[in-house]
C-alpha cells in the first residue's frame, strides 16, 4: 500500500436520519468529544437537513478506518437510544408518524 | 424532589441507577469480566458496555417503575477512568438527555462513591478513605469476579506466611505502585517460596498496616491522623472496591475505637462501581444549580481530581 507522502487521505460518510430533529440530537451528542491524542486524524461533523455528515482527514488509510470504525460504534449506539428511548416511542408497538416536511425528508443528501 | 438516573461505566463495571429523593429506586450492573490474569483492555471494556447499555438502561428504568418523563436529571461519569468506556457511556447519555429535554451533569466517579457513602452511612464530615484494588488482582491472576477485593481477601484468609513489603509515603499521598512494581518484578521468583493464598496475606497486610495502625511501623495511620486533624473530623468512611474488605474495616475500627472516632462503611452494593451513586452525587449537585453547561462541557477525562471539584452542595 502506498500513499502519497503529502496529500492526505480523506473519508466523508453521509447518514440520513428520519428527521432533520434526530440528525442535530445525533450531532450534539457526537460532536463533543476529541480524537484521542494519538490518533492523528481531523473529525468535523455537521448537519445539512436530515443528514449527518462527517468528515474525516487523516495521514492514511489505516488511520481513517481506525477513526472511523470507533464513530460508527458511537453512531450505532445513538442510533438505538433514538429508536428505543424516544419519549413518543418508549413503550409503545406503533411507530410514529413523521410530523416533518415528508418531501425534504424523501430528498437524497448526495448531490 | 428530585428524581435522578446516574449512568457509570469507567472501568469495567457499567451500571444504571435511579435515585428518587435519596432513595435507590433501581441499581442494575454488569461486568466486564475477563479470564484471569488478564486485565481489561480499554477498547474491550466499551464493546461490552456497548453491547450491554441499551438493555440495562431498559431494565433500569423498569425496575424504577418510572416513566422518563419523570426523570429531572441525567448524569453520567465524567471521569477519571478509562476514555473509551468512559465516551461509550457519555455518548448514551447525551442523547437520553436531548430525547427527554432534561438537563445533564457530569460526575467525579469518586465523588460518587463518597457522596454515596455519606448518604448511607450517614456520615456528616467524615475523612474519606477511598481504597481500589485491580492491579494486584491480576498479578496473582485472581478473578475479577465478583471483584478482585474480594478474592484477595478471600485468599489471605488462608494464608500463613508473611512476606515483608516495601510501601512509600510522600506527604499525604501513598504510594502503592512501588509495592506491586516489587510484585510484579519478583512474582515468579516469589511464587517459588510463597503460595498465592500467603501473597495476598502478605499484601494485605502491608497495605492494610499503612492504612491502619498495627505492630509495624505506621505510615498511613499518620496520614489518617493528620488528615483526621486538618478536618478536625471524627468519622472515617471507607468507599472503593476494596473498602468492601472485611479485614480492611477490622482493622479501621480498631484504629477509630483508640481515638473515639466513628466509622463508616457500605457494603458490596455501593462499594463496587455502580450507577445510583453518580445518580446520588449529582442529584445533589444539580439542587445545588450545578448542572454541566454549556454542552460542550459535557465531555469526558481520563485524569479528573476529586479536589477538583467544588463542593458546593455541602456547608458542613
Amino acid at each position: 500500500m502506498t500513499s502519497h507522502p503529502h496529500e492526505p487521505a480523506q473519508l466523508r460518510v453521509v447518514i440520513p436520519f428520519p428527521s432533520k430533529e434526530q440528525a442535530l440530537i445525533a450531532h450534539n451528542s457526537l460532536r463533543v468529544d476529541r480524537e484521542p491524542k494519538r490518533s492523528q486524524v481531523q473529525k468535523t461533523l455537521f448537519v445539512e437537513k436530515h443528514c449527518l455528515i462527517v468528515e474525516l482527514v487523516g495521514p492514511d488509510a489505516r488511520s481513517l478506518r481506525l477513526s472511523s470504525n470507533t464513530f460508527f460504534d458511537h453512531l450505532t449506539l445513538v442510533q438505538k437510544t433514538i429508536d428505543k428511548f424516544s419519549l413518543d416511542k418508549f413503550g409503545s408497538s406503533e411507530p410514529r408518524t413523521e410530523d416533518f416536511d415528508g418531501i425534504e425528508a424523501k430528498k437524497p443528501c448526495l448531490n | 424532589m428530585v428524581i435522578a438516573i446516574g449512568l457509570e461505566g469507567s472501568a469495567n463495571k457499567l451500571g444504571i441507577g435511579i435515585i428518587k429523593d435519596g432513595q435507590v429506586l433501581s441499581n442494575p450492573r454488569v461486568t466486564y469480566i475477563t479470564p484471569p490474569g488478564e486485565g481489561f483492555l480499554p477498547s474491550e471494556t466499551a464493546r461490552h458496555h456497548q453491547a450491554e447499555i441499551i438493555n440495562l438502561l431498559e431494565k433500569s428504568i423498569k425496575e424504577a417503575k418510572v416513566r422518563p418523563e419523570e426523570i429531572d436529571v441525567i448524569c453520567y461519569t465524567k471521569g477519571p477512568g478509562m476514555g473509551a468506556p468512559l465516551v461509550s457511556v457519555a455518548v448514551v447519555a447525551r442523547t437520553i438527555a436531548q430525547l427527554w429535554k432534561k438537563p445533564i451533569v457530569g460526575v467525579n466517579h469518586c465523588i460518587g462513591h463518597i457522596e454515596m457513602g455519606r448518604h448511607i452511612t450517614g456520615a456528616k464530615d467524615p475523612t474519606v478513605l477511598y481504597v481500589s484494588g485491580d492491579r494486584f488482582a491480576r498479578i496473582l491472576k485472581l478473578s475479577n469476579d465478583p471483584s478482585p477485593g474480594y478474592n484477595i481477601e478471600q485468599l489471605a484468609k488462608r494464608g500463613k506466611k508473611l512476606l515483608a513489603l516495601p510501601y512509600v509515603v510522600k506527604g499525604m499521598d501513598v504510594s502503592f505502585s512501588g509495592l506491586l512494581s516489587f510484585i510484579e518484578e519478583k512474582a515468579e521468583t516469589l511464587k517459588r517460596e510463597y503460595t498465592p493464598e500467603d501473597l495476598c496475606f502478605s499484601l494485605q497486610e502491608a497495605v492494610f498496616a499503612m492504612l491502619v495502625e498495627t505492630t509495624d511501623p505506621v505510615v498511613l495511620n499518620i496520614f489518617l491522623e493528620r488528615a483526621m486533624a486538618h478536618t478536625g473530623s471524627q468519622e472515617v468512611l471507607i468507599v472503593g472496591g476494596v473498602g468492601c474488605n472485611e479485614r480492611l474495616q477490622e482493622m479501621m475500627n480498631r484504629m477509630c475505637e483508640e481515638r473515639q472516632a466513628k466509622l463508616f462503611a457500605t457494603d458490596e452494593r455501593f462499594c463496587i462501581d455502580n450507577g445510583a451513586m453518580i445518580a446520588q452525587a449529582g442529584s445533589e449537585m444539580y439542587s445545588a444549580g450545578m448542572v454541566t453547561s454549556p454542552w460542550e462541557e459535557t465531555f469526558c477525562t481520563q485524569r479528573y481530581r476529586t479536589d477538583e471539584v467544588e463542593v458546593v452542595w455541602r456547608n458542613d
